[in-house]
């Protein structure tokens, strides 16, 4: 079987089949960039926080553009080349084009390594704080909570694992940051008979087994009685809706009728319900633990250290913390602060900046503010008199004067102390915080959409240079017996990659320069 | 297909069963097969177990609605079990159906019958099953692309019917899956990946990428593989309409998987695309950066989901505009003020989308004008459904099985069309949106409607897949019950919709009993019509299963039909087709006056006689049948879709 059109054109379409293909994916293609734009725009327009603009670095993505509309004309050079069958030269400008696609995605990851690795505190003010944790702890990240002298742990068996034991600390010195040495298990005693067993996932899984067993026999016996009491509760329904503000005529034959269902139910049935009754006092009898719907465990030998990212969590106070997964620690929260240095701050969203909680923190600071603050405005009033009534209200202005990198309003080597040198961090109160976040998807919306559309074009690209590779790989054998072939499909390939590009052109505008 | 294999083959003649290259293992033959008809079967096949599936969720949902708060009965609960014991005491305790289950299998129950069974069985399976044949191509015009897809399909079902054992739960936030309710409901659990929100996004990830690749498969194929003489306005009906479903799905489904990252990413990364500042959860505020807008899933949500109403309903008029012709023996009434309604409906369908969001509050404005694009669709809906009714008028119509289904579909699919026009008006819609009135509406275009002609389908396509004909007696059996079940389920939802009972209750409306107890009986009656459809579809399952090995023997044309898929071997070989097919005509051509059978295949050259009526009439356009009536009436001044009943009748 041959299917026609592979190769050559049909002649009323003029088109290969492959090249009618490519056309109809790459409109499914600007369909859904073109959502993606849209949701920019729409998120952009709604935003009810200062949206960043010039906040990425031009340059790198000036020279990516640059990258892309290079490999653009070499892969259109590639299936000249083949076109003249010139089978050296057609290898040249693939391995350009590819290794573009290598220097770009090289760059991207650069760009996202230093938004992944810098990080903001919004205060419940809605001050911002830029910068990144303190080096002190173990993974460099501030977030996370200590929690000491824990000496109980409640478990959900319906819900919870045993995945908490990952945040388990031994204490160096004054800090809760030591790995915990391998094979050291934590001890448990258990409430029912006071034995004391290690909290293995073997152990913890047997009893997750008798959970369930009990559970399923008191399903069986609750399903029974429910059925005996349906019809009474039914009758009572139907009595019910003689009664009311707008009752409506009660067939009392059918109500009786229930009534006698259910007696002759519960008669019929006595039988079942003893013996589904012992049966479920019989497994409960065996596993005392999982009567309940948790169980606590006394810990046996020296009390436990956690520390724990507040992510993981539920809840969490001076006494305890609830896991997502329903797991309770109690115990005492030790040092609720995020030690961390800052090269920014950012007073957009705080009522009344002179007041704002950086004043708590950099109390030496607030005058250079108010200074940087005066000589900005007459600065910016200056070249746009227009605004000399309103420029509070421009977004220019706001970013430009309420947000302050620190080099800005001091040296710069002062500047540079505060954020690398941890005897300049400070450390922010956790009941100061509203929310926490490296510049990732998690930041703001405009990272989401930012790391999200960048991030699908990323795959883009590295699909188009898979495939683009695979004919560089392999395309010598088609080239023989086929050159056309090959070239028909280094043009689909290179439509591809040109759409791939286009997609940039759009992106490169609207992320680095509106 | 390498083009260097050598082209001489291509001229065989094949024997039946085999291509010309080497008989394809086992393996290759039923499971990873490239060939067309097999996909089609095999999306057929999974198509219809995932209905199954979707009506067994429903029953349990109907259970809970008739009588709250009274457990399973034995006859149901067995539906829980085949989810295991674990599943049962985890979310039915005590045997009643608790609130979260009833969420659950309402979002299931629609995400898999739209998006798992109807769109799978309507359009995949017959498109591919059909479209390549009645093409006259040898196969699809990416047959390796075309296996890929349905695999994605069958790794996207596995995922969502495996969420269903997650500690976690499927999803429960409806089939619409809005977000905040979506990104919070679940956020209490160890892991944000095994969650069933997460997993239901992965897999319509995986659904979307499927059906992308088998829309481009199918325009290509269309386009491009088309045989020698099927210009455009002698393409049967059928393969108009796949052909624009296949854009549809195209175009539409693009900005739904923007949707389903942006949540996953709002799952899994902690971000707030359609997380608004300021979102609670169970009382705590949530620990999110907030910023983004719930309204903005709804769009992108919307933007595919109307189309893809189309792509639900579409496959039925196409397979009614195949059957009925077939079946009045006379040509289709209007083939081609047909095809240009279904253009202008497609276009049209992309741009109505907010009337499902209203209640948003998006402004009079705008919905003024939704409202107005939304009255305007209604207009190539009827002129597509009144020509399928016109085609019976003066026809001497006999009733094999698939035409009893096709017959019903017009009148159950009008009920649901016609119904849903009040809902256009946003005064209307703003009482009745989330009603039952609504379920009612949209399931008598999906269920009497599009699932009747999916029926009609199976038995009329059978003969070709199988080349025996499905039972005639089990047929019966299984239409006029589920004829009469189908509107005793769906009729009561729009009184009940009207007196306001709401599409969530899963008690039925029991805590609303003030205001609903007058119209609770109907939900009995409801359910006991469920319960009679589920038995219904007994006879069919036996119909389709026995009748590959018992049933009556079927010739290659069994209904002596016209078009294409009718001119190959029964059941047809990998390549389909022996000979080059060259078209003559347009597909309905039945009743040919001077002609001297009742049907005309478009494999068929026309006969002298023919020849001389065509150069009379001059229109190079129109079908010859038509053009043979203009001129016997003397009309062959008018446009080519008048017609005069009861002349093609001789």
């Amino acid at each position: 079987m041959e299917i026609p059109y592979t190769v050559s054109a049909r002649p009323d379409t003029g088109l290969y089949n492959a090249k009618v293909g490519i056309w109809l994916f790459l409109a499914s293609e600007v369909m859904l960039f073109g959502g993606l734009f849209s949701s920019y725009v729409f998120l952009r327009i709604g935003a009810d926080f200062p949206w960043p603009f010039h906040e990425l670095k031009v340059l790198p993505g000036f020279i990516n553009t640059m990258v892309l509309i290079a490999s653009s004309v070499t892969v259109v050079a590639a299936w000249a080349s083949l076109k003249a069958r010139r089978y050296g030269w057609y290898q040249i400008n693939m391995l350009i084009t590819i290794a573009c696609s290598f220097a770009f995605m090289c760059i991207k990851g650069y760009e996202y390594y230093g938004k992944f690795t810098h990080y903001s505190v919004i205060l419940e003010d809605g001050t911002v704080f830029d910068g990144h944790p303190a080096h002190a702890s173990e993974e460099h990240q501030g977030d996370k909570i200590a929690f000491t002298e824990v000496k109980e742990i409640t478990l959900a068996p319906g819900k919870s694992n045993l995945h908490f034991l990952r945040h388990r600390r031994v204490s160096e010195g004054a800090k809760p940051f030591g790995k915990v040495p391998e094979g050291q298990l934590v001890k448990v005693r258990l409430p029912s008979n006071g034995t004391e067993i290690e909290l293995t996932e073997e152990w913890y899984k047997g009893l997750q087994k008798q959970y369930w067993d009990v559970r399923h026999a008191r399903r069986d016996l609750n399903t029974l009685l429910a059925r005996i009491e349906a019809p009474k509760t039914r009758a009572d329904d139907l009595r019910k809706t003689g009664e009311g503000e707008t009752p409506v005529p009660v067939d009392f034959r059918k109500v009786e009728a229930f009534l006698n269902e259910y007696e002759k139910l519960k008669v019929d049935s006595a039988e079942k319900v003893k013996e589904l009754t012992a049966k479920v006092k019989a497994l409960e009898g065996a596993a005392p633990d999982v009567v309940g719907d948790t169980l606590k465990l006394q810990v046996v030998g020296n009390p436990l250290v956690f520390l724990v990212g507040e992510k993981d969590l539920q809840t969490y106070n001076a006494t305890g913390v609830t896991f997502r997964d329903d797991t309770v620690l109690t115990g005492k929260m030790t040092g609720d602060s995020i030690p961390f240095n800052i090269d920014a701050i950012d007073l957009r969203q705080v009522k009344k900046p002179e007041n704002s909680l950086a004043w708590k923190y950099f109390p030496q600071l607030k005058e250079a503010y108010v200074k940087h603050r005066e000589e900005k405005t007459a600065a910016y009033v200056q070249k746009h008199p227009s605004h000399a009534g309103n420029y509070t209200e421009v977004s220019d202005w706001q970013h430009e004067v309420l947000r302050i990198p620190l080099e800005e309003i001091m040296p710069e080597e002062q500047a540079h102390e505060y954020l690398h040198d941890e005897a300049h961090s400070v450390h922010i109160d956790r009941a100061d915080k509203r929310f926490y976040s490296n510049f990732s998807p998690s930041r703001s919306p405009y990272y989401a959409i930012y790391f999200l559309m960048t991030g699908l074009h990323g795959l883009h690209v590295i699909g188009g240079a898979i495939v683009l590779g695979y004919f560089l790989v392999t395309g010598r054998k088609m080239y023989l017996n086929n050159p056309e072939h090959l070239a028909n499909r280094v043009e689909v390939g290179g439509l591809f990659w040109h759409f791939v590009d286009l997609v940039w052109i759009f992106l490169f505008p609207v992320f680095y320069l509106m | 297909m390498d083009a260097t294999h050598d082209s001489k083959h291509a001229d065989h003649a094949h024997d039946h069963g085999h291509d010309d290259h080497h008989h394809p293992g086992f393996i290759q033959k039923w499971i990873f097969s490239t060939d067309h008809k097999m996909i089609g079967v095999q999306y057929g096949v999974t198509g219809l177990l995932f209905l199954a599936l979707g009506f067994m969720l429903m029953l349990v949902m109907r259970w809970s609605i008739a009588h709250p708060g009274v457990p399973l009965p034995g006859e149901l609960s067995w539906i829980l079990k085949i989810f295991g014991d674990d599943f049962v005491s985890r979310w039915a305790p005590d045997g009643k159906v608790s609130g979260s289950l009833y969420n659950m299998f309402g979002a299931m129950h629609g995400t898999i019958m739209v998006f798992f069974g109807v769109v799978p069985l309507g359009f995949a399976a017959f498109v591919n099953f059909v479209t390549p044949l009645q093409v006259g191509a040898p196969d699809m015009a990416f047959p390796k692309l075309n296996m890929w897809s349905f695999w994605l399909f069958f790794i996207s079902g596995v995922l969502m019917v495996a969420s269903f054992f997650l500690p976690t739960g499927a999803a429960q936030a409806g089939w619409t899956n809005y977000s905040p309710l979506a990104a919070t409901i679940q956020r209490n659990s160890d892991s944000h990946f095994w969650t069933g929100q997460t997993q239901w996004l992965f897999a319509m990830v995986f659904n979307i990428s499927a059906s992308l690749l088998g829309a481009v498969n199918v325009l290509t194929t269309v386009i491009n593989l088309r045989a020698k003489g099927l210009t455009w306005m002698r393409l049967p009906f059928f393969s108009w309409a796949m052909f624009t479903i296949a854009f549809l799905l195209l175009l539409a489904f693009p900005p739904l998987e923007v949707a389903a990252l942006m949540q996953l990413c709002d799952q899994m990364f902690g971000s707030s695309f359609f997380l608004p500042t300021g979102l609670h959860s169970g009382g705590t505020l949530v620990d999110i950066s907030g910023g983004g807008h719930p309204v903005l899933f709804q769009h992108l949500f919307w933007f595919l989901a109307h189309p893809e109403v189309y792509v639900l309903l579409l496959p039925g008029i196409a397979i009614c505009a195949e059957i009925i012709p077939c079946n009045t023996r006379k040509p289709l009434w209007g083939y081609k003020s047909m095809v240009y309604a279904l253009l202008t409906l497609a276009f049209l369908s992309f741009i109505v989308w907010a009337h499902h969001m209203y209640l948003t509050g998006m402004g009079s404005v705008v919905a003024t004008f939704f409202q107005f694009t939304t009255v305007l669709i209604s207009v190539p809906s009827v002129i597509l459904l009144t020509c399928l009714m016109l085609s019976l008028w003066g026809g001497s119509i006999r009733f094999p099985v698939p035409m009893l289904f096709a017959t019903a579909f017009i009148p159950m699919f009008g009920i649901g069309g016609l119904t849903g026009l009040p809902l256009a008006f946003t005064f209307i819609d703003l009482y009745l949106h989330d009603t039952y009135y609504i379920i009612a509406h949209f399931h008598y275009i999906v269920a009497p409607g599009t699932i009747f002609a999916l029926f009609a389908g199976i038995y009329h396509w059978y003969p070709k897949v199988t080349g025996r004909k499905m039972s005639t007696v089990l047929g019966h059996l299984h239409f006029w019950p589920s004829l009469i079940a189908m509107n005793v389920v769906f009729a009561p939802m729009f009184i009940q919709g009207m007196a306001s009972f709401h599409r969530r209750w899963y008690d039925g409306g029991k805590v609303f009993e003030m205001t609903s107890h007058k119209y609770f009986y109907l939900n009995e009656i409801i359910s006991w019509g469920a319960w009679g459809l589920g038995l219904a579809q007994i006879p069919f399952i036996i119909n389709f299963f026995a009748s590959v090995f018992t049933g009556k023997k079927a010739s290659d044309n069994p209904w002596d039909a016209t078009t294409l898929e009718w001119n190959t071997p029964t059941p047809p070989p990998h390549g389909n087709f022996l000979t080059e097919q060259i078209v003559y005509r347009g597909p309905y051509e039945y009743s040919v006056p001077g002609a001297d059978k009742d049907f005309s295949p478009q494999w068929e050259a026309p006969t002298p006689a023919e020849k001389e009526t065509e150069d009379h009439a001059g229109h190079p356009s129109a079908t010859i049948a038509e053009r043979v009536v203009h001129s016997v009436e003397g009309e062959a001044s008018h446009d080519g879709d008048v017609y005069r009943p009861g002349m093609s009748n001789n």
